[in-house]
């Protein structure tokens, strides 16, 4: 187990170094930087703040920035060429920005970022962290309280009536893309509009706030947990232990919560990793919709504006929730079901 | 899928659902323990605000959407709008921007006075002194001094500093050469305060927009013991120490500005809205929704373009004009172009119906341009004006060589992504087309994107906005003097440069005004610019505000306003 | 990552038992099995349906819509469901002896047409028809009942000094105001007050018309020169804030959605199946490694470096179907290599092998058709949830642009104007999910009739 863990955690810092080293090469390519301003000032200066000036990485290709005109930029000390790839020199190394970047990653800094002067993107991200979180995890919740329910409910009422209401809104739930459901949503509740006028169109100052994006974002996933379970359900139901137990002459509840109710379960927990990280990316457009002060909105337009120290912060944010939540979850399964071989892989 | 497990027994259900939760427990407080429970705070407070509101008495906090998160607090480094909302209200300079109406003939109607209570210009109109009042405090109890402001543009104006609008200050006297580091001696630099309630300020040239000036955030005074004291960090809501008829209380990235009213602010007695809540919501559409819900007063700055025909139709709809001219602006660079010829840009200039584009397809949100300073700019009209000519466009293609646009490539025009360019320029693509048989491209790219290939001069025809920073035809027509930075077209005219500069340093206010004229003109006549039309700003203003007084750079201040 | 996790994620129960029954009866009975069910059929006939009008769009858009997708009717925006336009294009002319004859769009009996009068001909011709007791009087409750765009602005009303109407509370927020000008006595609105209100042609329209039509470009026709005006057609589904026919746009969107979702589910499918299939078939210290790398993978947050993707390099319509594409391959490379791994222990791969058959093609030409039942079923399901991420990325503004438009995109520019305009959102929120629910449907009933143990 603590070899299986170990692995885990060793492959997890590899994950995260790639994705890092991938946005930071990403964003780079981009036709503009975070300098260009419409009204023209201090382009230069801007540059050398964030030690734009300097080559990306170890090893450029051609030149190593696009010139910006009048600008004085940062030349190595010493650099040297392997037929078309120019190597920057060992001891300017650690000057390139990569270097400087995972110099400061390594002290859990973000750096500064580059639209909001004097704000860090720890600072930023730490304050919008907390409302993506609680969305996701509110969201999750909301999934499995209605999920399982209902998967259950249509799985034990199999083929009747009822069970074909339960998966057909299960159905329409998985084909209802949020981004569409959103603003249905505040069309219908929210103040304003010709609705109800139950909710605020957007913002989050208190927990009401939260009821409409949570549901937008939970409803998909709760469909597709429904479905899950019912198919576990079917599974078990046909079990000879089950069949034991109701031959057994046991109460209905007591078969359901005691011998299916952990098989039903197994896929359930197994998808929460994946659902959890889809739902992270599906709060990027709900907050958008619903003017949520999360991650997700600092994500788009950091990207778009070129913020390269935000866009990267944000993206391993993302990925650490992600990663450590994959773990977790396996983690969960490997105690919950005594057959999986961890030893072995 | 799943196989039989073997006999359940309730210890591991409570395990696995003990998993379950764990997996929230453990990510959850990590990363937002203390921040949770502010935010259940200031919910708290907000949610006791909102039951207030809902009594409907009068409100005591005024609500207002910011289009986006202020850069900075710093008056010395910012530049753009959501930063001068702020700014505007929780500092103060030595006079203070009052309404922009039609009549006023010079700067002295733009400005109230604000430190100073009052001024003095000398004959040659390049000195100015400053009399502070005694009663202007900061909030921690300091007065404010003449040393402040010379403190302030001192720092605006040192070599490396990252103040977007440091050229503001080159009005000074060698504020330019001192920016550049070619003199390091500041008391050469034109600004001297005499004592603490005097300042003193002399210009390189009659400067006649400089009260406007200083009535612009550049120009505030700044706290200099707290400065430099907390360096960098002093705009926090913690530090921060302002001179404004309101007070910085509390800042929510994505989320809200708060502010309070200053009771030490030395006219605190006319202000009369309590608190204001400044609500970043960068989404226009959500920004009507939160209007329509009722949780805002104000929407601050455009509406969007796709609700605007239902939005107009409403009594708390108000449109005010804006100093700010959208244009198309041409890259002249390339001599294997038409382009690089007058007559051919004269021409696509001439062909374009700017009435139909802003009656019909703008649905009438903006104004038919005169000329490329804006007609609402007060105390200067334009004497050259734009026409829709067809066969004058014609006549001058084909002396170009390109009769009926024959031989003319395919020229590109770009534009960043947006609805409102988008149709425009689908517009002048038709218009070119039909009226002279020019054949065009649209290219659209995201914002940045767009602003490097401009810079770069890497376009052949650009959509284009300028925004002037105060009310004189000089911050509209500095732009195309050789090696402005936002001149970005490569035009440059000897005969233009020599009127600005004669303009510049002229102080007779009807000679000025002819040069700037004639140099217009000369813009307009070969120059790099066809201006498309006139901006306004259409917004929602809730009915029961009174004092909301039009100003063309969209500046309103909340001292001004009040609850009916 | 566990094996046990492995065979759960994203796939339906049953697949790890093999189906290994003999391949033609297999198929026969599948088929039997899905035609018998109704709601993956009803799907298929819907996907085949939409698939059609996709790629008959450009007959469709001049024979049925009569719309074009770019087509911009400007001056009146957003148009509701069953207002008409005078479509741009394809001029279908009214019959220039019937009501549209010479002389009654020659107002002033001049002779000669010019494009005022052809303006002012379509603005009768509107009012005629939202004036349904033909009273030639418009009263409140017609011109509530019409499906009248709302005036553009201001300046395109009727002022209040020729409006006579009396207040009515019960309209419509937006169109309130009309009639809150005159508190007087019961009102009628003529002809002549109207205004711009049902104006189906602005100026600039209308001289394209009389330029269509004006043989000797003198800028007014002759009787001569006259052959009737074009017919203004619906818009059947409303038009967006541009004055775009929603109908046509939906039926192009319905071509980039299905595009994308086809193409991008084909880019997964080649390289997961390769991929699968090899790590399976060579097994050992390759299959491990193979393998760990889509482990590994699987922990990245692919959406979220496709839309840092998009947003750095934008634009490309290729790059959209790769990067969607390249994302959804992990899942179907486990399938394969499951399938794979236990198809390969059967004896006609042996059989394969003694007579020198090449690895690759017993990969190609044995395993995977044998493989082939879970890959298609798995493939029907990619496809929905590929268009949901292409739809997702043009929502946000980073997939597909103009010229050309998705129903995601769609459905962003529909929520900008959600209040005045809920058509737009709507209709391509409708269109998507139902063509996801049929998509869904038909994959899970394929599903059911390849797995014959689903059926008990």
């Amino acid at each position: 187990m603590t070899r299986y863990i170990l692995r885990r955690i060793v492959s997890s810092i590899f994950v995260l170094l790639v994705i890092v080293t991938a946005s930071l090469w990403l964003t780079r390519q981009a036709p503009s930087n975070p300098c260009q301003k419409e009204k023209e000032a201090n382009t230069c200066a801007c540059m050398k703040t964030f030690k734009l000036d300097r080559p990306t990485f170890p090893v450029w290709f051609g030149q190593a920035v696009d010139p910006v005109e009048g600008c004085q930029f940062w030349e190595p000390e010493s650099s040297f060429s392997l037929g078309p790839i120019n190597m920057v020199g060992l001891s300017d190394w650690g000057d390139t920005q990569y270097f400087l970047y995972m110099e400061q990653l390594v002290q859990g800094d973000l750096g500064p970022s580059m639209r909001n002067q004097n704000r860090t993107v720890n600072e930023l991200l730490g304050q919008a962290l907390p409302y993506t979180l609680q969305l996701g995890f509110q969201a999750l919740l909301l999934a499995i309280i209605i999920g399982i329910p209902a998967g259950m409910f249509a799985g034990l009422k199999q083929n009747t009536a009822a069970d074909y209401t339960t998966m057909t809104v299960a159905m329409v739930g998985v084909a209802v893309p949020n981004f569409v459901l959103g603003p249905i949503l505040i069309l219908l509740f929210a103040k304003g509009q010709q609705g109800l006028g139950w909710f605020d169109p957007g913002g989050w100052d208190t927990f009401k706030d939260s009821i409409l994006p949570t549901i937008t974002l939970a409803l998909y996933y709760a469909a597709y947990i429904a479905r899950l379970t019912r198919g576990g359900i079917l599974e078990m139901v046909r079990k000879d232990f089950v069949r034991t137990a109701r031959a057994k002459g046991l109460k209905e509840s007591t078969v359901v919560t005691r011998h299916t109710l952990k098989g039903t379960i197994l896929p359930v927990v197994s998808y929460l990793g994946p659902a959890f990280a889809a739902m992270l990316t599906g709060s990027v457009v709900v907050e958008q919709i619903f003017n949520l002060p999360g991650i997700g909105t600092y994500f788009v337009e950091s990207a778009l504006n070129r913020d390269y120290n935000m866009v990267i912060g944000a993206v391993i944010i993302y990925s650490s929730l992600l990663v450590a939540l994959n773990f977790v979850v396996d983690i969960a399964y490997t105690m919950i079901d005594p057959r999986v071989d961890y030893e072995d892989r | 899928m799943v196989g039989s497990v073997s006999r359940t027994s309730s210890p591991t259900s409570v395990a696995l659902w003990g998993l379950v939760a764990a997996v929230f427990l453990w990510v959850a407080p990590g990363c937002d323990s203390d921040q949770n429970q502010k935010s259940g705070a200031t919910a708290k407070a907000k949610g006791a605000e909102k039951a207030q509101k809902n009594q409907k008495p009068k409100p005591d906090t005024f609500r207002y959407a910011l289009a986006d998160d202020p850069e900075t607090f710093d008056t010395a480094k910012m530049s753009g709008a959501p930063e001068g909302r702020v700014a505007f209200n929780v500092f103060e300079g030595l006079l203070t921007p009052a309404q922009t109406t039609k009549g006023a003939e010079s700067t002295e109607d733009l400005v109230r006075p604000g430190v100073a209570k009052d001024w003095s210009v000398s004959d040659d109109g390049t000195t100015y002194t400053f009399n502070l009042r005694k009663d202007a405090k900061w909030s921690n109890g300091e007065p404010v001094t003449a040393e402040d402001f010379v403190y302030a543009w001192k720092r605006v104006l040192t070599p490396g500093f990252d103040a977007d609008y440091v050229q503001l200050l080159w009005v000074l006297k060698n504020g330019q050469a001192y920016s550049e580091g070619e003199i390091d001696d500041f008391s050469k630099v034109g600004v001297e305060a005499v004592d603490a309630q005097t300042l003193k300020v002399e210009l390189s040239h009659p400067t006649p927009y400089f009260l406007e000036l200083v009535a612009f955030y550049t120009f505030f005074p700044q706290p200099k013991d707290v400065i430099e004291e907390h360096g960098d960090n002093w705009t926090d809501s913690k530090h921060i120490v302002s001179n404004g008829p309101y007070l910085l209380e509390n800042y929510t990235t994505q989320q809200h500005i708060k502010l309070k009213k200053n009771p030490d602010y030395w006219n605190a007695d006319e202000v009369s809205i309590p608190k204001a809540e400044l609500r970043i919501i960068k989404d226009r559409n959500a920004v009507v929704n939160a209007f329509q819900a009722g949780d805002l007063h104000w929407t601050g700055a455009g509406l969007p373009i796709a609700q605007v025909s239902s939005l107009v139709m409403r009594d708390d709809y108000v449109r005010e004009p804006m100093l700010g001219t959208y244009y198309y602006r041409i890259n002249v660079t390339d001599e294997d172009s038409p382009l690089a010829n007058p007559k051919v840009r004269k021409a696509l200039s001439l062909a374009i119906d700017r009435r139909s584009i802003v009656k019909l397809t703008m649905k009438g949100l903006y104004e038919v341009p005169k000329g490329f300073v804006p007609s609402n700019l007060s105390g200067y009209e334009s004497t050259a004006e734009t026409e829709f000519n067809i066969s004058k466009a014609k006549k001058l293609l084909k002396e170009a060589g390109y009769p009926n646009g024959e031989g003319f490539p395919k020229t590109a025009v770009l534009y960043n992504t947006d609805k409102n360019h988008k149709v425009v320029a689908a517009n002048i693509q038709n218009m070119w087309s039909k009226n002279l048989g020019i054949e065009v491209e649209l290219v659209n790219t995201e914002w940045k994107t767009y602003l490097e290939r401009v810079d770069n001069l890497n376009y052949e025809i650009a959509r284009a906005g300028w925004i002037g920073d105060y009310n004189d035809p000089m911050t509209f027509l500095n732009l195309w003097v050789t090696g402005n930075g936002n001149n970005d077209t490569g035009w440059s005219n000897e005969e233009y440069d020599s009127l600005i500069q004669e303009a510049k340093r002229e102080s007779d206010r009807e000679k000025r005004k002819k040069l700037l004229q004639k140099a217009e003109a000369i813009l307009l006549e070969e120059g790099p610019v066809i201006p498309i039309y006139e901006y306004s700003s259409n917004m929602l203003l809730d009915e029961r505000i009174q004092g909301f007084k039009p100003h063309n750079r969209n500046i309103h201040l909340i001292k001004d306003l009040s609850f009916k | 990552m566990n094996d046990r996790k492995r065979q759960t994620d994203g796939k339906p129960e049953g697949w790890d038992r093999a189906d290994l029954v003999e391949g033609t009866s297999l198929w026969q009975d599948a088929f039997r099995r899905l035609i018998k069910n109704q709601a993956a059929m009803t799907g298929l006939i819907i996907v085949v349906l939409m698939g059609l009008a996709a790629i008959l769009y450009e007959p469709i858009s001049m024979y049925g819509t009569n719309f074009r997708l770019d087509e911009q009717h400007q001056f009146i925006s957003a148009k509701p469901p069953g207002a008409r336009s005078v479509p741009f294009y394809y001029y279908d002319l009214m019959d220039p002896t019937g009501e549209a004859a010479f002389d009654a769009v020659d107002e002033d009996g001049n002779g000669q047409i010019t494009s005022r009068e052809i303006e002012q001909f379509y603005r009768e011709y509107e009012f005629d028809i939202i004036d349904t007791d033909g009273d030639g009087k418009l009263s409140f409750s017609e011109f509530v009942a019409a499906p009248l765009s709302r005036p553009s602005s201001l300046e395109n009303l009727p002022s209040c000094d020729v409006w006579d109407i009396k207040k009515q509370n019960a309209a419509p927020l937006e169109r309130r105001k009309l009639f809150m000008c005159d508190a007087g006595e019961d009102g009628y609105m003529t002809l002549r007050e109207t205004g711009d209100v049902v104006a189906l042609v602005n100026p600039s329209e209308a001289s394209t018309i009389l330029r269509f039509l004006d043989d000797n470009d003198d800028g007014a026709l002759t009787s001569e020169e006259y052959a009737g005006l074009p017919v203004p057609e619906t818009n059947w589904l409303g038009t967006d804030g541009l004055g775009r026919d929603v109908l046509t746009r939906l039926i192009y969107g319905a071509r980039i959605s299905l595009a994308v979702g086809l193409l991008a589910a084909f880019v997964s499918f080649v390289i997961g199946v390769s991929w699968g299939a090899t790590a399976g078939f060579l097994g050992g210290t390759v299959d491990n490694i193979m393998m760990r790398i889509v482990d590994t993978m699987y922990g990245l947050p692919f959406m979220i470096l496709v839309i840092l993707l998009m947003s750095v390099f934008g634009q490309s319509l290729l790059l959209l179907f790769v990067a969607i594409g390249a994302i959804r391959w992990l899942t179907m490379a486990r399938i394969v290599r499951g399938q794979v791994i236990s198809l390969k222990e059967q004896e006609f791969v042996e059989a394969a092998e003694t007579i020198g058959v090449s690895k690759t093609g017993i990969i190609f030409k044995h395993l995977i058709p044998n493989a082939l039942g879970p890959i298609i079923v798995y493939t029907t399901l990619m496809v929905p949830s590929v268009m949901l991420a292409e739809a997702f990325l043009s929502f946000l503004g980073l997939g597909i642009r103009a010229p050309y438009t998705s129903w995601g995109l769609m459905a962003s520019e529909g929520r900008q104007m959600m209040g005045s305009a809920p058509w737009v959102i709507l209709a391509s929120g409708g269109a998507l999910a139902v063509t996801l629910l049929s998509l869904n449907f038909l994959g899970d009933g394929l599903r059911d009739a390849l797995d014959p143990q689903t059926e008990d």
